[in-house]
């Protein structure tokens, strides 16, 4: 019954395993292979005389993870939380996956989380914005209860991000800004966070770069978009008011030349009259028969009026944004590439 | 009286010196015209020739036309020809719509002086301008002739005039066709102890020319 316990243990448990391949160290690999092949007290044996030997800092959390889960496997707990402890330490970053693990492995892996103070998973996100406002995002996790502190450091520059008392995942935002509220000249900085609690301490590290660019300006509108300015002539349509007009004069001066004749002074030809009406009234036919003259549209006029002084606040709203533009910057934070394991000395409860 | 037309001719062309160069104009005109006198008898035609300034500043306009005709007796009892000189002057001011008061004088004077009345009158009306196309713009004017006086005394209660102008060409004024017609009926009223009442005088006056905007 006992080895039936082994057998789903490690069924849980193999495929955790890295390939031997990727390990440089003889012993180790002797070992993940002692323990594919569930000979676990060899395993152990084995395990433990590797750590004995010159390994790479890898390889060492490698060799204490396989003591874990044999450990484990073995029902020897202690030993097994003792182990992982000091995979932990080694490579903060190192996690399990509970799907393919098995729970009793899963658990003795968090119980030994639970009992050492380290920050893991430190992530820090790209962002682009104006300085003052917008941040980056800054993303942790600290396994037990501690006064964390978070400032970015480059060369004699250090800038404190956040102190506070945290455990479990931290989300930061830090605004790239200077205590006086300028933004940080631009540069790699390390962005680094410590995690105190008593005597036990620890520290992790991510390096980002930070550049600096001019904040674009807005351009200057020539038209309100959706509004276009309308004609300020319309050409009436063609109709007969000049004739109309004409007849409707020369009528009243007619009428009015016939009825002031004196009667002792006899008929007048009206000749005079005559050519000149003739003359009206051609120029009345003509008039009428053009295309009447362009208008002024004095709804058009103040529309097109209106709309230039809308346009002119526009562009001086425009030019009052950009000057305010002119005087910000525009912050590039980018993560650099990790180039070695996590770091920090530390210790367990 | 010669005397307030030369003055009134200097103003306007001092006037026309000083002002906007499309405020002034000068025309030229053909005339004709018909005269009447006393009854159906005295009927005279004739034509002749005019000339004209106009102008205008602002609100103010002055026009001062000059209208020499030779007149002939056409029928009647009329045995005598005679030069009739007229001179009108307008000076208007524009109130509204189109609509200008306009007051001046008119002074005609014969050649022989005694072949017909000589008159004289200061004229009070109103005229209104109105464009009827491009360019084109129709007048029509209406005058009460007061204060006459005539050559061979008297006086007139009632003096009228109506007159009807067009105007086409260019839309800047620069050159245009005018046409004009006058109607004036004035009743004289003989004085001096001479019977026969009203003495109606009559004239029609039609000027064809064109102007000239400076």
């Amino acid at each position: 019954m006992r080895h039936f316990g082994w057998l789903l243990v490690l069924a849980f448990a193999s495929p955790t395993a890295a390939p031997a391949q990727n390990v440089q160290n003889a012993t180790l690999r002797r070992a993940l292979a002692a323990y594919d092949n569930l000979d676990i007290g060899q395993a152990i044996l084995l395990a433990k005389r590797a750590l004995t030997e010159r390994l790479s800092g890898l390889e060492q959390a490698r060799a204490y993870e396989l003591l874990g889960f044999a450990y484990s496997a073995s029902d020897s707990l202690l030993k097994g939380v003792d182990a992982f402890k000091q995979a932990i330490l080694i490579d903060p970053d190192r996690q399990l996956d509970p799907a393919k693990i098995s729970p009793k492995i899963t658990s003795s892996f968090l119980l030994a989380l639970s009992q050492v103070l380290v920050v893991r998973q430190l992530q820090v996100d790209s962002a682009s914005f104006v300085g003052g406002k917008g941040f980056v995002p800054i993303r942790f996790t600290v396994t037990s209860p501690a006064r964390v502190r978070t400032r970015a450091v480059s060369g004699a520059t250090s800038v404190p991000i956040d102190s506070s008392v945290a455990t479990g995942q931290v989300n930061l935002r830090w605004q790239a800004q200077l205590p006086n509220g300028d933004p940080v000249p631009d540069g790699n900085y390390l962005i680094v966070v410590e995690a105190t609690a008593g005597q036990n301490s620890f520290s992790a590290s991510q390096t980002v770069k930070v550049t600096h660019g001019a904040v674009d300006t807005l351009p200057h509108l020539t038209a309100l978009p959706g509004y276009a300015p309308l004609p300020e002539e319309e050409t009436p349509p063609r109709n007969w008011t000049p004739l109309g007009r004409v007849f409707l004069y020369t009528g009243i001066v007619g009428a009015g030349t016939f009825a002031l004749e004196s009667s002792r002074l006899g008929s007048a030809p009206r000749r005079e009259l005559a050519a000149v009406s003739v003359g009206a009234i051609l120029t009345g036919f003509i008039m009428s028969l053009k295309k009447p003259a362009p208008q002024p549209a004095r709804g058009n006029i103040l529309y097109n009026r209106l709309l230039r002084e809308q346009l002119v606040r526009r562009n001086a709203d425009i030019a009052q944004q950009n000057q305010s533009l002119r005087r910000q910057v525009a912050l590039k934070v980018v993560p650099l590439p990790k180039s070695g394991g996590g770091g920090g000395g530390g210790g367990w409860q | 009286m010669r005397r307030l037309v030369v003055v009134s001719l200097a103003l306007c062309v001092g006037a026309a010196a000083g002002a906007g160069a499309q405020h002034v104009s000068l025309g030229v005109q053909g005339a004709f015209g018909d005269y009447r006198e006393v009854d159906s008898s005295l009927v005279y035609r004739g034509a002749g020739i005019a000339g004209a300034v106009t102008l205008f500043w602002h609100k103010l306009g002055v026009d001062v036309e000059v209208t020499r005709l030779s007149y002939d007796p056409h029928g009647g009892g009329a045995d005598s020809s005679f030069k009739s000189t007229q001179v009108d002057m307008h000076l208007r001011w524009y109130i509204a719509n189109q609509v200008s008061f306009e007051t001046g004088f008119t002074k005609r004077t014969m050649d022989p002086e005694f072949a017909a009345q000589s008159m004289g009158a200061v004229r009070i009306g109103a005229r209104g301008l109105y464009s009827i196309g491009t360019g084109a713009s129709l007048s029509l004017r209406g005058n009460y002739l007061a204060g006459s006086k005539f050559s061979g005394g008297g006086s007139a209660g009632f003096g009228v005039e109506l007159g009807l102008g067009i105007s086409v060409g260019r839309s800047d004024g620069r050159l245009r066709a005018t046409g004009d017609y006058g109607f004036q009926r004035v009743n004289r009223k003989r004085t001096g102890g001479v019977v026969g009442g009203d003495v109606p005088i009559q004239q029609s006056l039609a000027r064809l020319g064109v102007s000239v905007g400076l």
